[in-house]
């Protein structure tokens, strides 16, 4: 393991410092270099790296918020929370919710790219307006969709009426069928730009001969897609995914101020099982929460490494 | 499958047009509707037939939010700006130094400490935030402004590093070799030559830094509790809890806390899908 690492720092640096070979640098570099990241270093260990391991500390005591005493009870916790009802539904909606809202961002915005790569006019101030709802702060977006969502206000419903896409007004937030599909429409708003934004650099690269190729080859539109886009961007693709399935699998804010994880339990992920469990539910047990926030750990664990082959293995060829 | 060349264009050309037609009002029309509540007379705002257009544009949501007893708007509003801008400036110090090492020295683990520090960037705030609210109440740091920007800083300062240690990375090393040639240090040479041609890339990072702490929401909702540290978004979640939607406010708070964001994610966006990706976009 440890050469491996050995010779990957080194591929990457020949790629730097083309003109800095000699030996006798190594070591004042090695010094040099840890010193200056010391100071970061000290902000990720402190702040990330010890709060993840204290996370799972906390999970093995009981933990109340007012309490100062923190008693070991083993992996009781755990126990406990995987025999009780609420964490199998719970782990069950989350995987609802990312995979449906992380699909949805995919498709539209990989339709969304392949119209911003064409040239029209208006394209520039188009792909700023797509933009939007990714720049937007996330309170921002909800308040817009709580009001879009709201039966006094009742715009959205008005306009679907006026189309005659329904017939009676729905509540959005306030039904148990509707609060899912309401949030997932709120977390896919805000987050299919990125993919728009991220495929669309990934897109423009491809060259032209390759489709052009592909149509002499008698290619139709949809096997250029297949055979040419979709390989073309598959790195970018997959980064992409990666990245937003781990926003989308530990998204709190707009699921927390669009429902508070109701109706009932309708929308209570993981993220706001967490919270509720350490914050709101009667004996406010931090260690119930870390419980819960610790198990997502596994997913992301997974998604990392996923994410950690595709960049690797771009740096690598970069280099 | 293969349709004619003629009809491909064709059908290229309707699918696209319907489809962004589709994709700008789903994207436009809530933030324009959002824009026209700030300015709508109180009066207009909850009626059964919803009124598209406003004739009378009034600030009365604007005036309403800065008079609001329990918000206490403009001290949110000092408390954002105070905590972001510190994050901002910690966090980019503290990147420059730490990308300059992972782009430009070539010590043993260095690849693998980048990755690390992208992967920092990565932890939830989900599986830190209980943790870190123990970690804070026992050094006395809930609701306090200093608290919050240590906080920030746990995923600012590795997003600012993983960017900056791209963007080094771009520059290229033989400007530097030059400058040492002529009599200039290393140490020199990185502040002649390799900051200044990063200044774009150290502005966006710190665009980025102030978005990200600007808009943050969970971890000030856990450590904060009065108008001492909470930011505008806490104070304007507890806007939205109340049983009375006072919707003319919160449109008009939630618009002006957008503003800066958006501003700052325009000047800057360009960089970051290449950050993002790391380096699997060229920007």
């Amino acid at each position: 393991m440890e050469r491996r690492g050995v010779d990957r720092a080194d591929t990457g640096g020949m790629r730097g410092l083309a003109g800095l070979k000699s030996g006798e640098r190594l070591p004042k570099d090695t010094v040099l270099g840890f010193a200056l990241m010391v100071p970061a270093l000290a902000v990720i260990i402190g702040l990330v790296g010890y709060p993840t391991l204290y996370a799972i500390w906390i999970s093995l005591h009981t933990k109340l918020l007012a309490v100062k005493n923190m008693p070991f009870v083993g992996i009781e916790n755990y126990i406990t929370v995987l025999t009780q009802g609420s964490f199998w539904p719970a782990l069950g909606r989350t995987v609802y919710f990312t995979v449906v809202s992380v699909a949805l961002k995919v498709c539209i915005g990989m339709a969304t790219a392949l119209a911003l790569n064409e040239s029209w006019p208006g394209r520039g101030l188009a792909r700023a307006a797509v933009l939007l709802p990714w720049a937007l702060p996330p309170l921002t977006a909800v308040v817009t969709w709580r009001f879009l969502f709201n039966d006094t206000t009742n715009v959205l419903n008005y306009i679907l009426i006026k189309a005659h896409l329904i017939e009676k007004p729905i509540l959005w937030l306030a039904k148990a069928e509707y609060a899912m599909p309401s949030v997932i429409i709120v977390s896919v708003w805000q987050g299919f730009p990125f993919f728009a934004i991220t495929l669309l650099a990934g897109l423009s690269p491809i060259p032209n001969d390759l489709f052009d190729a592909a149509k002499v080859d008698g290619a139709g539109i949809f096997q250029r897609f297949r055979y040419v886009t979709l390989p073309g961007v598959f790195p970018v693709l997959m980064v992409a995914l990666t990245l937003s399935t781990i926003w989308t699998f530990n998204q709190f804010v707009v699921i927390w101020l669009l429902t508070q994880g109701g109706p009932g339990e309708a929308t209570t992920t993981l993220p706001i099982a967490a919270y509720q469990q350490a914050f709101v539910a009667g004996s406010r047990n931090l260690s119930m929460g870390a419980v819960y926030a610790v198990l997502t750990f596994p997913v992301l664990v997974a998604l990392v490494l996923i994410l950690n082959h595709f960049i690797v293995s771009r740096e690598e060829t970069a280099s | 499958m293969t349709l004619g060349l003629k009809w491909e264009r064709r059908f290229k050309v309707i699918a696209g047009t319907l489809w962004m037609a589709f994709i700008l009002i789903c994207v436009l029309f809530p933030t324009y509707w959002i824009a026209l509540a700030s300015f709508k007379h109180p009066k207009d705002l909850a009626v059964r037939i919803p009124l598209f257009w406003t004739s009378e544009p009034t600030l009365i949501s604007y005036k309403g939010l800065f008079t609001q007893p329990f918000l206490q708007f403009e001290k949110l509003t000092l408390n954002s700006l105070t905590i972001s801008l510190s994050t901002t400036f910690l966090s980019v110090a503290l990147a420059v130094f730490a990308g300059l090492a992972l782009a430009r020295l070539r010590f043993p683990g260095r690849q693998r400490l980048g990755m690390a520090v992208f992967f920092a960037y990565l932890a939830p705030p989900v599986l830190l935030f209980i943790p870190l609210y123990v970690v804070m109440a026992t050094f006395r740091l809930t609701d306090s402004k200093l608290g919050l920007i240590l906080v920030y800083s746990s995923f600012t300062v590795p997003f600012c590093v993983w960017m900056l240690r791209g963007y080094f990375h771009n520059i290229p090393v033989e400007l530097e070799e030059c400058a040492m040639i002529d009599g200039c240090t290393r140490l020199g040479a990185w502040v002649r030559i390799v900051l200044p041609l990063a200044s774009p890339g150290i502005a966006a990072a710190g665009i980025f830094a102030f978005t990200l702490a600007w808009n943050e929401f969970l971890y000030a909702y856990v450590l904060t509790e009065t108008a001492n540290a909470q930011t505008m978004p806490i104070g304007l979640a507890s806007f939205i809890q109340l049983d009375v939607y006072r919707w003319g406010e919160l449109s008009a708070g939630a618009l002006l806390m957008a503003i800066p964001a958006v501003v700052l994610y325009f000047l800057g966006q360009r960089f970051v899908v290449a950050g993002l990706t790391g380096g699997a976009v060229k920007g």
